[in-house]
């Protein structure tokens, strides 16, 4: 198990779990939360998929050793769920205090005991034992080669919070260029932006703004991603592109080999972010990626981001980052704009611009609880072009959706405008992230409201749930 | 008959499906909406088009599907 190793919360599970261990009665409660698993080099992350409270004078009772404990049966319980369920059997309670907690001697004397059992019933675990208090946690976390300590807990919400087991030391002083942005949100919130990763899929027009935003806000590491190169018509709106980069020389002319050859050797467009992300931010680590998220590999790089945009107009990238977001338990926004023409003209009811922000948790502007990721249009995509003809599902190649970059602004601006409020903590716990749709002909800003479906794949929290499963699950992707 | 289970099945539609070419009614009559002649792996096919409008990907399985365009098949 790879340090550091975390914990990942969605908002409505830590108020669940904070509600049954902080009832304003001075006590200690216990719990067990069933978590998911990731590794990658960046850490371990734990993603709490359910909460289970124990019941005081019942499942959590007094210890002979030590305060309380849970009885033999709730752990037996819940341990052999983990292991039917592939998750980590994590055993909580809590202390008194705020700001800084820790295991007592007992507490550890019983992780000793109890470890080898645990790992026994639940197939290697991981197993862990955490505490709580009202603005910390602490935690130790079981494998068959020992324990490691939980570095923190990383609450997904409005205001994404992180806890620590003791407050941390002042931040560093942000460079001077930051000097603007540090009397917004203060040398902590510069140091939480060089501290993220964040994934953009689609370098096209909204996601080539985004990267640029993204490098001068001081995001420490993008990972770009797009298989796309260049072309002569991107260069209007994608930012940073050359006429050298979409081989205009050739592309201009009217012979079509002459084309060929210059599609051929366009500049990749995630090359082109690099290049503008790096002018913004020298030094920062750039992914750029030539794939495609459809595929497993390049999902996969994913999935330890701190946020995702997606900035691509196909379903099939929609479903994927979907289920990211909630099977990672990853913050993301989709963005995009659409014009729709009716006999000839702009529908102006049918022309905005959208910022979806989607929140790992259930109903919180999950794409497939919107019906945002239509099951035909899926199958569709997923055919050759020559499929797609034959089936009538295209009539003609050439004709393409219209694109501008200032209406692709509107969009892209509000969700990296989302990501700086959430994790630097400008947003209340309160806010609500509806998903924005700008109607550009009316001027007219629409809110659209959570829908939940309770039976939702992907944010549901029935069985058959994608939600914060984490490795131990497939994405929609290509293996 | 034939169709296509993409790699984001169950959560993708199984659509459509195809039958062969030569099929008609034994009547005579037009085979009606939903039908149309094309080629699918290199054969002379028809396509038949039945979208699941709401598709829950966890019970309607392929073999549903095909069931279900079977019956509408048979009840023409």
């Amino acid at each position: 198990m790879r340090a550091p190793v975390s914990l990942t919360m969605d908002e409505e599970l830590y108020h669940c779990l904070c509600d049954h261990l902080f009832p304003e009665d001075g006590d200690e409660h216990g719990a067990v939360i069933a978590a998911g698993i990731v590794e990658t080099p960046r850490g371990t992350r734990l993603l709490a998929r359910e909460v289970f409270p124990a019941r005081d004078g019942v499942d959590y009772v007094p210890s002979p050793r030590a305060y309380r404990m849970l009885t033999a049966q709730f752990v037996a319980e819940h341990a052999e769920y983990c292991a039917s369920e592939r998750l980590c059997y994590l055993a909580v309670h809590n202390h008194g205090g705020g700001d800084t907690v820790g295991f007592s001697g007992p507490d550890v004397a019983s992780h000793h005991r109890a470890y080898p059992a645990l790992l026994d019933i639940t197939n290697d675990g991981p197993v862990g034992w955490l505490v709580f208090a009202t603005n910390a946690v602490a935690g130790e976390i079981w494998t068959r080669n020992g324990p490691q300590a939980l570095q923190f807990a990383r609450v997904i919400g409005p205001r994404v919070r992180t806890l620590y087991p003791s407050p941390i030391g002042r931040p560093r002083a942000a460079d001077p260029q930051y000097d603007r942005h540090t009397r917004l949100f203060g040398d902590v919130g510069q140091e939480i932006l060089a501290g993220m990763k964040v994934g953009i899929i689609g370098l096209g027009g909204g996601g080539s703004l985004l990267n640029e935003w993204l490098a001068r806000l001081g995001v420490g590491h993008i990972v770009g991603i797009d298989f796309d190169r260049v072309d002569l018509t991107n260069l209007p709106r994608v930012v940073g592109a050359t006429p050298w980069d979409a081989r205009s020389l050739l592309t201009r002319r009217s012979a079509p080999w002459l084309q060929r050859l210059g599609k051929r050797f366009a500049a990749y467009k995630v090359d082109v972010a690099r290049r503008v992300a790096r002018a913004g931010r020298p030094g920062m680590r750039y992914d750029a990626i030539k794939g495609d998220v459809l595929d497993a590999s390049t999902a996969g790089l994913l999935r330890d981001a701190d946020f995702v945009f997606l900035a691509t107009d196909s379903i099939q990238s929609r479903l994927v980052f979907n289920a990211l977001v909630h099977q990672y338990l990853i913050p993301g926004a989709q963005v995009g704009a659409k014009v729709r023409r009716e006999a000839g003209m702009v529908s102006p009811h049918g022309t905005f611009a959208a910022t979806r922000i989607v929140l790992p948790s259930p109903g919180k502007g999950c794409l497939e609880c919107h019906e945002l990721i239509p099951p035909g249009r899926l199958q569709e995509e997923a055919l050759t072009d020559r499929e797609r003809r034959a089936q009538r599902y295209v009539d003609d190649d050439a004709v393409h959706e219209p694109s501008v970059i200032t209406l692709n602004a509107l969009g892209a601006a509000q969700a990296a405008n989302d990501l700086m409020m959430m994790f630097t903590g400008l947003y209340t716990p309160e806010t609500t992230l509806y998903h924005q749709l700008n109607f550009v002909c009316c001027r007219e800003l629409s809110p659209v409201e959570y829908r939940r479906q309770s039976r939702c794949p992907d944010c549901g929290t029935a069985h058959h749930s994608r939600r914060a499963r984490g490795d131990r699950a497939r994405l929609p992707c290509r293996a | 008959m034939g169709f296509l289970i993409s790699f984001q099945y169950p959560r993708a539609d199984v659509y459509p499906h195809f039958i062969d070419g030569s099929v008609s009614r034994k009547d005579g009559a037009a085979l009606g909406q939903g039908f149309s002649a094309t080629t699918w792996q290199d054969r002379k096919a028809l396509q038949i088009s039945r979208r699941s409008n709401r598709l829950d990907p966890t019970i309607d399985t392929a073999a549903l599907k095909l069931q279900k365009v079977l019956d509408w098949l048979r009840s023409g």
